[in-house]
């Protein structure tokens, strides 16, 4: 296992108490804590660096740039993006996964198609593609999960029959931290003709993620799930695609000229970032990507493995409490029978210790 | 949740700082309330 208390002291907040105890912060699914490393580089940034990216011609507006496309290029060799254009940068998993249902699934997806979502999708993963699907006449089609919480395949194979334009799973999910079969289902996906859509935010932070293998042809992750400001994330795209799909906000940055009624869109990947980017949040995110590097995403997995294991040895012994967690993955949930989670979280509150439990 | 068909469920996930003390605590917590609230066996 890792030096949990060596590195815990890089992390301010965890140096606090809450409600006069040690913070006991579990809720790592909903957000990270931030590392010195980072709230310092995020300083830096203002305190040296700041300035608008891609516009000006000054010694400062280019050393701006140059941080902002060099947080790029560290977040694509990160993920073994297929190229740094092909990785643009949002507010989050959820703005990524919605650049590519309003842009994608607009252009490819029509009256009487089929989008696949299976029930393990947290609501990012969801509503974008109802959404798309309303407007467009379409059938949103969700593919049941086992009774351990994992993707039927059954029910997937029998779901890509209708020949789907588009499916969209998580490689991690968000709920009970089950680790999918990403490279099969997308395999399986292909086979049918289908753009594949990964929802990212629970896996980057936890398992080394290598794009090219898994051959995805959208991976959409945010960085406050893994030590990085909120506000950072990216969508990591196969760069032909991107080439292809019609922009997606209107604005500054995005365009290449301008005419009074019409206009030409910049290449990849400016033409999908619309207006001043979020720099201090891809400098914060190279950041937290040199200190998660520094540790090792496979020791990561690992520690996390072995606290879930002893969680769910422990949890399973007491009376009342049905764990539902993989092993496999950094979460244990737990069903208590009767008691809602907000009264748990007040039971918590007033116990040994602070336990941070999400809704 | 309604795939599961459960009321509710407490998540806990873990990160490089949580260590086994953390564990403890949470377990620690459950037991609490599960003293405070009952439970009904399923």
């Amino acid at each position: 296992m890792l030096d949990a208390a060596r590195l815990r002291a890089d992390f301010p907040l965890l140096e606090r108490q809450e409600n006069g105890r040690r913070l006991v912060y579990l809720d790592n699914a909903a957000t990270t804590q931030k590392p010195a490393a980072v709230l310092n580089a995020i300083a830096d940034y203002y305190r040296t660096t700041n300035a608008n990216v891609h516009r000006g011609a000054y010694s400062l507006a280019i050393r701006a740039t140059e941080a902002y496309e060099a947080a790029r290029a560290k977040l694509g060799g990160f993920v073994n993006a297929w190229a740094p254009e092909g990785v643009v940068f949002t507010r989050g998993t959820t703005e990524a996964i919605n650049l590519v249902a309003g842009s994608y699934g607009r252009a490819h997806v029509g009256r009487g198609d089929t989008v696949v979502v299976t029930a393990l999708d947290h609501h990012s993963n969801l509503v974008p593609w109802q959404i798309l699907c309303q407007e467009k006449g379409a059938t949103l089609r969700m593919v049941e999960i086992t009774e351990d919480g994992r993707i039927d395949l059954s029910d997937f194979g029998t779901a890509l029959e209708r020949r789907p334009k588009i499916v969209a799973f998580p490689y991690v999910s968000n709920a009970l931290g089950t680790v999918n079969p990403t490279a099969q289902l997308t395999r399986l996906a292909h086979a049918v003709g289908a753009a594949v859509v990964v929802d990212g935010a629970q896996s980057t932070p936890h398992v080394k993620v290598d794009l090219q293998a898994l051959d995805c042809d959208f991976y959409a992750l945010s960085g406050h799930k893994m030590l990085a400001p909120m506000g950072s994330g990216a969508l990591v795209a196969k760069p032909e695609l991107l080439e292809a799909m019609p922009p997606y906000h209107g604005g500054g940055e995005m365009i290449s000229r301008v005419f009074d009624d019409h206009s030409t869109y910049n290449k990849i990947p400016h033409k999908f970032e619309a207006g001043t980017p979020n720099v201090e949040g891809a400098v914060g995110l190279a950041a937290a990507i040199d200190y998660l590097s520094a540790i090792g995403l496979e020791r990561i997995a690992e520690h996390e493995q072995a606290l879930a294991q002893a969680a769910i040895d422990q949890l399973t012994q007491i009376d009342g409490v049905t764990v539902r967690a993989s092993c496999r993955s950094h979460m244990a949930t737990s069903t208590r029978t009767t008691s809602p989670p907000s009264s748990i979280r007040t039971a918590c509150a007033s116990g040994p210790a602070t336990t941070a439990l999400s809704r | 949740m309604r795939r599961l068909n459960v009321p509710a469920t407490a998540r806990a996930s873990f990160y490089i700082y949580n260590d086994l003390d953390d564990v403890a605590a949470l377990a620690g917590s459950l037991v609490k309330a599960g003293a405070l609230f009952g439970y009904v066996p399923a």
